[in-house]
């Protein structure tokens, strides 16, 4: 770079120019903190006057909720003269509060003394809503996405998951990480389907209400409809959008074990991650403590430099060869050179420089206050003795000599002029011996003298010129300095429009050097559409004058990205109005223009899914009035987009009133959470039918009173549902129908034949296995009905009061009628009424006893402890001694159709639905329901139910029916 | 003198059947399959108790139960349902039956509900 600066009101100048340029805000503090300087656009910005702001004035332009932020953040920098960065509103000139980026950069003088701040403001107020909007989008898209009572992934045209919902991690049980990356027909059960389905909307299509089949995370399968659409980005398409709705009916008891299992991992996951931050955390300290090691290690180096360097001034080194050289040329025991060093403008400092003999001993001498020694004369002196030629010892040089001085007979000083007469020095020889120096001695240091003066002259010279060329290098550093301060890229061009300048920014961000730029390499690094526009406006500024302005795309080295930059340019001109130079600033503006963009496709996004129409989607306002419905909605009630325009419809109004009381409860938790998970209701279509959905509700985002609702029509799922309900409870009635008569009969003639004197035993036995077959027959149709009642939620369940341990003693004595082999015995009284359905819990404690005797055939006894836990629970429990149950099995065993089959083992028969059966029929009654048992040595099974605290307050009722849906209870 | 029992079962094999199992118990019994008869035939027989299915062809259980347990004359007759509908006990009970008795049943178990309820209503009766 040129020498452009040689003084600092140059510097000043240039760098106003520049700050103006800029399309920044910029401003510039003293080493008070107070401010100095602010750029044109600040002002214009705020629309105030240099004299206004300057000092603390910009500081009223502060937002006062940003005051307290502004003043910490700027002292904690300033307290340390530390760089800054804050965000805060700054009143503008038309009174609007706009957000400000300030940047600010401490510098120092090319002593190193702290100077100020140099800080640069960006208005980051569009980028802000920008951010804004966009979260506000996101939020939306990712509520409606993750609360909808749907199954909903992405997929890439590849198949392979890139986002999933939490509805479906919840159904499936897998975390969202478990699925993404993965191939969707992996958890297909037909992989075919899967890949089928793919190609299918790769080429176009779309896929509505298809049935499939999916692995949950245990491996059992999940039934559901499943819809695919293609997502298309200008044109391309960039996902796949899967929706998927279960329909298997939810089975509690395996959901619970699955939550279990979730819970287990996701904690191990937890634990690995906290595992994994602790192992960074050690590997990020060894790196800190060797980067300290080495900067230590740096300083130590630059130190040693800074001495050495010190040492080699050429002055010096000079005088220094001077002296030694008269000294040994005129054999004096000892010599010196006193010389008159400049340091500042005026001011000297005399330095003493010794050579000889004794050279090492002299700086222990004290320094002669007085005498010419030190105020060398214009002539040379000379002295064959001084203690003689000095006889009352009181005249000079003798005199000036201190006593604790090396012992002086001869003396000899020569003084050093330069060529302008100046006496720059003096050279001083002394020896103890008298008559040391003849004039020959004084010739010859008077030569050397003249010389030395030469030399000194030159090498003051020269150290003049090295002075002031570091003072200017100073300058440039300070004007580099500046522009390196500034958050943006900085150059600067001659006035042919040549880059001759750029900033460090400029390199980074480039990564072309100034070499690079100067041949005009940048051009490649525009945006080739970009490219021609660019360059003909800058041409065009160049040739006319005229300051510069563009938008236009850069590619940045550290990732090849192109971004979009705010380019701008302004010439400095001479008195005359010749351009001396041009001074440009570039911005990086990617950001926002991304942000804008993102909006765009967030919304665009949004809109595809409510657009998909796979469910219904509505926006209302608080007061329940539909604003906005996509077509699915409209479709499921009849409606149209006219009624919405025009007939302000309200969703409160297409309710049923046996609704009101579970909306209003849901309103609540929408206007507390914010969002409001799916929950079954109905609404009214326009014909006046109900039609049963799901529905689920997110509010907006910054618009509290804005809802976004959605709807999914269930009125096949609950069509179904019924008729399958009809068609179970109607089977069991005909399969129980030719039971009942045939029991009937088969009793009937027992009693007959129990008449009859004379009998053969044997028809009457006959008759009796047959009324047992009869009964398990009975057993297991009643086994079926419930299971299906259990799943679809409505067992039904009449509860009374009671007293546990009759009913007990009841069901026991009843049950030991029926199994001769093994004796039941009670241990234990609970003395406790219960409030209970009595047919059910018998319903259980015969299943426990069943199982007891039918996997005891080797004992001879069960045994049923009744125990009472003062304050918490009854626990039942029933103990065999029979074959027991594995470890693994045992936490399964309360699954429906599980059943334990072992090797070598004798099986035994049986659905595996009567422990399904008691564990949920417990459940219901808030009890628990576990086993311990050891293989080979026997199973207790127990069941808890818990006190009923109120039983002494309520009168005792002989009955009390209760019927309850099982599914409310949920 | 022995307890009537009237039997309102429309399955011609339960029918039967009960009908022969009350006639060999002992008591006075008559048995009709159409619901609808049911007000006539209460009327001409008098029955202590009725023994009423709750899913009938023609005018159902539970409607029967309700009518009769409205009509002054009627009301204190005891009323027995039996179904082998999985919803049949709420029905029943919703409707004013007496008790009720899940379909399959032990005999013996019929037996003694019918003793049981005679027993209540004959005293609820000499109260009035």
């Amino acid at each position: 770079m040129n020498n452009y600066f040689q003084n600092e009101g140059e510097i000043e100048d240039l760098f106003r120019c520049m700050a103006d340029s800029s399309p920044i805000l910029m401003w510039v503090s003293d080493n008070t903190g107070l401010c100095t300087f602010f750029n044109k656009p600040w002002l214009e910005f705020r629309g105030r006057t240099l004299e206004q702001e300057i000092g603390n004035g910009w500081f009223e332009g502060v937002h006062q909720e940003d005051y307290e932020y502004c003043l910490n953040t700027y002292l904690e920098a300033f307290s340390e003269y530390k760089g800054f960065s804050m965000e805060y509103r700054l009143l503008r000139f038309d009174g609007e509060y706009r957000w400000i980026l300030d940047k600010g950069s401490p510098y120092f003088s090319s002593k190193g003394d702290f100077k100020g701040y140099i800080g640069s403001c960006l208005d980051i107020t569009e980028r802000k809503q920008a951010e804004q909007i966009i979260n506000k989008q996101n939020r939306r898209l990712e509520d409606f996405f993750e609360n909808a009572p749907v199954c909903i992934h992405w997929l890439d045209p590849e198949g392979y998951i890139i986002k999933v919902n939490k509805t479906q991690c919840e159904l499936f049980g897998y975390s969202a990480e478990d699925y993404i990356g993965k191939q969707m027909s992996q958890f297909y059960l037909d992989q075919n389907k899967a890949v089928n389905n793919l190609q299918t909307v790769l080429a176009g299509g779309e896929i509505l209400n298809q049935e499939i089949q999916l692995f949950t995370i245990d491996s059992s399968i999940k039934y559901l409809l499943l819809s695919s659409k293609a997502y298309y980005e200008d044109g391309e398409l960039k996902y796949i959008h899967n929706f998927m709705r279960d329909i298997t009916f939810r089975k509690q008891a395996e959901r619970q074990l699955l939550k279990v299992h979730t819970d287990l991992e996701e904690r191990t996951k937890e634990l690995a991650k906290v595992n994994e931050v602790l192992k960074e955390e050690i590997v990020h300290k060894e790196v800190l403590t060797n980067k300290l090691q080495e900067e230590t290690k740096t300083l130590e180096s630059l130190n040693n430099l800074g001495c050495i360097l010190l040492a080699e001034l050429d002055l010096n080194k000079l005088v220094q060869v001077i002296t030694d050289a008269a000294t040994d040329l005129t054999g004096s025991e000892f010599g010196a050179f006193f010389y008159n060093h400049s340091v500042e403008e005026g001011k000297f400092v005399t330095v003493q420089v010794v050579s000889g003999k004794y050279k090492d001993l002299i700086p222990e001498f004290p320094v002669p206050r007085n005498g010419f020694l030190i105020y060398p004369s214009q002539f040379a002196v000379r002295i064959a003795d001084i203690q003689k030629d000095s006889a009352d010892l009181k005249k000079l040089p003798y005199y000036g000599i201190l006593k604790s001085h090396l012992s002086i007979r001869s003396y000899m000083s020569v003084p050093v002029i330069s060529r302008s007469g100046e006496i720059l020095g003096a050279l001083f020889f002394t020896h103890p011996k008298a008559g040391a120096f003849t004039e020959r001695e004084e010739k010859l240091v008077y030569n050397l003298a003249a010389q030395a003066a030469i030399a000194i002259d030159n090498a003051k010279l020269f150290e003049t010129v090295r002075i002031e060329r570091s003072k200017a290098q100073a300058n440039e550093q300070y004007y580099r300095f500046l522009a390196e301060a500034i958050p943006q890229i900085v150059w600067t061009a001659g006035p042919d429009g040549k880059t001759d300048y750029v900033n460090q920014k400029w390199v980074n961000y480039t990564g072309l050097r100034l070499e690079d730029t100067r041949n005009r390499d940048w051009k490649f690094i525009l945006h080739p559409d970009d490219k021609q526009k660019s360059l003909e406006r800058w041409r065009k500024s160049v040739s006319q004058g005229i300051p510069y302005e563009d938008e236009f795309r850069f590619k940045r080295a550290s990732d090849n990205s192109y971004r979009w930059h705010l380019g701008r340019a302004l010439p400095l001109k001479d008195p005359n109005g010749n351009i001396i130079k041009w001074f440009g600033t570039s911005t990086d503006i990617d950001d926002q223009k991304k942000a804008e963009e993102q909006i765009r496709q967030s919304e665009a996004k949004f809109r595809s899914l409510v657009s998909s129409n796979i469910i219904g989607v509505f926006v209302c306002d608080e007061e329940g009035f539909i604003k906005e419905a996509n077509e699915a909605f409209l479709k499921m009630l009849n409606y149209t987009q006219e009624d919405i325009l025009y007939k302000k419809l309200n969703w409160k109004d297409i309710t049923p009133s046996d609704y009101t009381e579970l909306d209003d409860a849901m309103n609540a938790v929408l206007v507390n959470e914010g969002v409001l998970p799916p929950f079954e209701k109905e609404y009214f279509a326009k014909n006046g039918k109900r039609v049963p959905v799901v529905a689920g509700a997110t509010l907006i985002e910054g618009h509290e009173k804005l809802a976004v609702a959605f709807v999914l029509d269930i009125s096949q799922q609950k069509e179904l549902e019924k008729r399958k309900d009809e068609f179970i409870s109607m089977a069991s009635h005909e399969l129980k129908t030719p039971i009942t008569s045939t029991k009937v009969f088969i009793q009937m003639l027992i009693k007959m034949l129990e008449h009859k004197t004379n009998l053969d035993e044997k028809p009457l036995v006959f008759l009796s296995k047959i009324d047992e077959q009869i009964d398990k027959l009975s057993k297991l149709i009643a086994d079926l009905l419930n299971i299906s009642k259990i799943q679809s939620g409505k067992l039904e369940f009449c509860k009374e009061w009671f007293d546990l341990d009759n009913f007990i003693f009841e069901v026991v004595e009843n049950y030991q009628l029926s199994s001769s082999k093994h004796k039941i015995e009670i241990i234990g009284k609970i003395e406790k009424q219960v409030y209970a359905d009595k047919n059910r819990l018998e319903q259980v404690l015969i299943n426990l006893l069943s199982n007891a005797i039918k996997y005891s055939p080797q004992a001879h006894k069960v045994i049923v402890e009744l125990m009472f836990l003062p304050e918490s629970e009854i626990i039942v429990n029933v103990r065999d001694f029979g074959i027991g149950i594995d470890k693994d099995h045992q936490d399964k065993i309360f699954n429906r159709f599980y059943r334990v089959f072992e090797e070598n083992e004798k099986t035994f028969p049986g659905l595996g639905i009567g422990l399904y059966i008691s564990a949920e029929i417990i459940k219901y009654h808030e009890g628990k329901i576990w086993v311990h048992s050891l293989k080979g040595q026997g199973s207790v099974f127990s069941f808890s139910l818990p006190i009923y605290s109120d039983i002494m307050n309520s009168p005792m009722e002989e009955i009390k029916h209760e019927s309850q849906n099982f599914a409310s209870r949920r | 003198m022995k307890a009537k029992i009237l039997l309102v079962e429309d399955n011609q094999d339960i029918s039967y059947a009960l009908h022969t199992m009350l006639q060999y118990s002992g008591y006075e019994t008559e048995a009709i399959t159409d619901g609808n008869e049911t007000y006539a035939k209460v009327k001409e027989f008098k029955p202590d108790l009725i023994l009423l299915d709750v899913l009938l062809s023609g005018s159902d259980g539970p409607t029967i139960a309700k009518n009769l347990k409205k009509e002054e004359t009627t009301k204190n007759i005891c009323i027995l349902m039996m179904s082998a509908h999985p919803s049949g006990e709420r029905m029943a009970l919703e409707s004013g039956a007496d008790y009720f008795l899940e379909k399959p049943f032990d005999v013996n178990k019929l037996l003694e509900n019918i003793e049981k309820s005679l027993d209540i209503s004959s005293k609820q009766l000499a109260h009035t």
